[in-house]
């Protein structure tokens, strides 16, 4: 069988603390002030809170802070997208949301 | 204000979560919120007091849909980059040169103890197959997450741990079940 595992575990006494980093990619539908409409394949909660990156006109990479606001589902085409409404912040606190991409 | 030209982004989330086990090859994970299979990302933990990192995919999760607690994501890693020392598979590599002898119970500086497990009775699946865990088939998984072969060691602390993550793989798995029956019957 070829989709056995292949490698013994270590077994943690008690659960180890961990933190993981799930990116998403999104279609910006609208944005007017710091109000962002993106369609994303993937649902969110309302009060989750993402790190938005974009290029900026300048063609650097600018990082905002988005909290959900509200998620519904939409259908483009046969497919099934969320319709993510979200509130934009400043620049996150450094070091946050930019470890994906510098890795 | 909407920048210009922009038309695309992606949004990343930081999540907290607890690991069970981990191994060169993935690790089971255990989230308050589920994930769906093929969700790519990056995990941080600290192992031997030094953060490391490692790219996953989930491949398998062990919950209701839509239920409120926690529940098992299993994760395996993807080699994308060579398993350098900061990597997870990169330390459990050098620690797998450290233990001689199969299952054997060591303490690590870290604050992490671990006992190294033999492949005998190691069971799982790495693949996108999201598995079975409902209804009859919930005790099996239970006992293959929980990987009987423990109950053969002789140490009193792999049986502990043996059976602390056995209680919580039924627990989880047992849940499920019964809210189904319950819901059936309601």
């Amino acid at each position: 069988m070829t989709d056995r595992r292949r490698q013994p575990r270590f077994l943690f006494l008690a659960p180890a603390d961990a933190h993981i980093q799930v990116t998403i990619d999104g279609d910006v539908e609208r944005w007017q002030d710091d109000l962002a409409v993106v369609i994303s394949t993937t649902a969110a909660v309302q009060g989750d809170e993402f790190v938005m990156q974009f290029d900026s006109p300048s063609g650097e990479p600018t990082m905002r802070l988005a909290r959900v606001l509200g998620c519904e589902p939409v259908l483009q085409g046969e497919a099934i997208r969320y319709r993510l409404h979200l509130s934009t912040t400043s620049n996150p606190p450094a070091g946050e949301g930019g470890e994906i991409a510098a890795t | 204000m909407r920048p210009p030209n922009v038309s695309t982004t992606t949004l990343t989330k930081h999540t907290s979560l607890r690991v069970w086990d981990i191994g060169e090859g993935g690790c089971l994970l255990e989230s308050r919120e589920s994930l769906p299979v093929g969700t790519v990302g990056m995990l941080s933990i600290e192992l031997d007091g030094e953060t490391r990192r490692e790219w996953f995919r989930i491949c398998r999760v062990h919950a209701d849909e839509g239920r409120r607690g926690t529940c098992l994501l299993a994760a395996e890693f993807l080699p994308l980059t060579a398993a350098g020392g900061e990597s997870v598979r990169g330390t459990l590599r050098q620690w797998r040169s450290v233990t001689n002898s199969p299952r054997q119970v060591f303490e690590r500086s870290g604050g992490m103890r671990g006992a190294w497990r033999g492949m005998a009775g190691a069971s799982g699946r790495s693949s996108g197959y999201p598995g079975k865990f409902g209804g009859s088939d919930a005790s099996g998984v239970a006992a293959s997450m929980a990987e009987p072969e423990e109950s053969h060691d002789t140490t009193a602390t792999s049986f502990v741990e043996s059976s602390a993550t056995t209680k919580l793989a039924s627990r989880l798995l047992n849940w499920s079940t019964h809210a189904r029956s319950r819901r059936a019957r309601g």
